[in-house]
């Protein structure tokens, strides 16, 4: 953790390496709704025969499959897009205008039953043009660092435009009218309706009967007054 | 209308038509991105479809499958006895929050198919059973594609050259040109301007729909008038009455050919999809009732709401030409 909404992990070179990052970085049993507000940047080098620069990437070919996949270039603009081929060997002879790199297909298919392909960014700095005799970690970080001030933009931009939804709960109401699995559901409904029509769904509540409610039947009751309230509005 | 599209993904074998060509002429500035099948984009799992209408995709591909379909029991088949609809674009470039595509489809992105002739190939075939009834703007409103694709016009020239097909155009789009043909009905979709302000995002308003409506009955058009989905609103007595007293005054409603009135309803499989799509929107978080697989109105809602649109138009002289949806 660096900050208290911002996670590093360093994957390692290679698809094995960063598909196990992504197990690590989201255990099992996590679902796609306990990760709505996760955004995965994957940060890297890649290589390339006449690009130079940062790029984003909308599109990655899994080379030993064959298999493409596309992630939404939504959230940022401004940085220049190009499509990636993911390799499993160094790729000596690069197509022209493609990059080329070893992780980017593992982290999408990793991950994108759990994230919306618009939050999963890929970002690219051309490292070399096929040759990596002499690429020093001391070389890497140099560019990555020239391209902070740019990659900070996009983490801030990217960030400004998410926040986690605030959920408000309804506990109290599901306690109060006696509710059943069902009844929580048309509780919810309600709600959410009420609050379209930037109306206090809970005040309509309080003002149903919730007071009087002993029983079940006397919640469904109240749940059936706020339900005609809403649906009959003059 | 020629809408802004991000990104334009072409499939490999889209390329050579001349459609894809003529499509690609409107976005010198979008970003193209070559696929090998549009199901590789457009059915990707877990899409932000709610983003993604705020910057859609445009997708160009070769459909090498099902073209013609039945429509759901649902569907309106104006005394037709049974009609189907032409899948030749998916999506739309409205924003209507009701619409039952972003229920049906993960994904805001538009498919624009470019083999059309393949359509008109396999129209044939159900022609030469005898005469067809064909929604050609079904998964989409392809009056609001015809700023940059050739597909209404064309649908319209085969439809000119096939006296058996009858055609319906379903629009909520100001389109200029119509073609007056006994054989090819131009539906238009009216609300309140309440409703299109609120709902029916970056479509034309009121006023523009109407001049539409008498430009083509001017053309000589077939011209039918929809009424559906009625939504609910606040105040929706004054309002659909305010709405009804202006379709009567603006449009002469007896050179119409007929009418649909129908409340809003949606199969209960795409109301969440739909919710999702439009997270805070009051047309669809409405809390419906479930009736034989549909979500609906309360009866009495749907009957008062209804009752308004049908006693006026008959009022109006338009009874003979009502086709009521339940
Ligand atoms: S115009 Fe029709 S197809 Fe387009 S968004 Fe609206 S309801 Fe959907």
């Amino acid at each position: 953790m660096v900050s208290d909404d911002l996670e590093i992990i360093l994957t390692g070179i290679g698809k094995v390496n960063a598909a196990f990052a992504c197990g690590r970085m989201f255990p099992m049993g996590l679902t796609r709704n306990d990760l709505k507000a996760d955004i995965v940047i994957n940060i890297g080098t890649c290589g390339a025969r006449d690009l130079s620069g940062l790029f984003i990437v909308n599109k990655i070919t899994d080379e030993a499959t064959g298999r493409d996949f596309y992630p939404d270039i939504i959230r940022v603009s401004g940085v220049p897009e190009a499509s990636l081929v993911t390799v499993d060997e160094v790729k000596t002879d690069p197509d022209p205008g493609v990059l080329y790199e070893m992780e980017a297909s593992a982290i999408y298919q990793a991950l994108s039953k759990l994230i919306s392909p618009d939050r999963m960014i890929f970002l690219k700095v051309v490292s070399d043009s096929g040759d990596v005799n002499g690429i020093t970690t001391e070389y890497v970080n140099d560019l990555i660092k020239s391209h902070l001030p740019e990659i900070k933009r996009i983490i801030s931009s990217v960030r400004e435009g998410t926040g986690k939804e605030a959920s408000i709960s309804n506990d109290d109401l599901y306690e109060r009218l006696y509710a059943s699995t069902s009844m929580r559901v048309h509780i919810d409904e309600l709600i959410r309706y009420a609050s379209s029509l930037g109306i206090d769904g809970r005040k309509l509540f309080a003002e149903a009967g919730i007071d009087e409610v002993s029983s079940r039947a006397s919640g469904k009751e109240v749940i059936t007054r706020v339900r005609g309230i809403l649906t009959h509005l003059h | 209308m020629c809408a802004a599209f991000s990104h334009i993904y072409i499939e490999e074998r889209a390329r050579s038509y001349e459609e894809t060509s003529r499509i690609l002429s409107h976005f010198s500035d979008s970003t193209k991105i070559s696929i090998r099948h549009y199901k590789d984009v457009f059915n990707r799992p877990s899409q932000d479809s709610a983003l993604q209408n705020e910057s859609k995709s445009l997708i160009l591909a070769v459909n090498d499958g099902r073209k013609i379909f039945d429509a759901a029991p649902v569907c309106q088949d104006f005394g037709m006895g049974k009609f189907y609809y032409a899948e030749s674009a998916m999506n739309c470039v409205f924003s209507c929050d009701y619409c039952f595509l972003k229920g049906m489809y993960g994904t805001s992105n538009v498919v624009i198919f470019v083999n059309i002739e393949d359509y008109f190939e396999e129209c044939e075939k159900y022609l030469k059973d005898g005469p067809l009834y064909l929604c050609a703007s079904f998964d989409t409103d392809l009056g609001a594609l015809s700023g940059i694709s050739s597909w209404q016009s064309k649908w319209e020239d085969f439809a000119s050259s096939h006296p058996d097909l009858t055609l319906e155009l379903r629009t909520k789009s100001a389109i200029c040109e119509v073609k007056s043909a006994d054989n090819i009905i131009y539906a238009f979709t009216l609300s309140p301007d309440e409703v299109i302000r609120r709902y029916e995002k970056k479509t034309p308003s009121l006023d523009v729909r109407i001049r539409t409506v008498n430009n083509a009955l001017n053309s000589g058009a077939n011209v039918r008038l929809c009424f559906d989905p009625l939504i609910y609103i606040k105040d929706y007595e004054l309002c659909y009455n305010r709405f009804a007293d202006k379709i009567i005054n603006d449009i002469d409603l007896k050179s119409v050919r007929d009418i649909s009135v129908g409340t809003f309803r949606i199969s209960s499989d795409y109301l969440h999809n739909l919710r999702r799509a439009c997270p805070g929107s009051s047309a669809v978080l409405f809390p419906f009732d479930r009736e034989e697989g549909y979500c609906v109105y309360p009866k009495d809602l749907r009957e008062k709401m209804m009752g308004i649109i049908v006693n006026r138009l008959e009022n109006a002289g338009c009874g003979n030409k009502l086709y009521v949806n339940p």
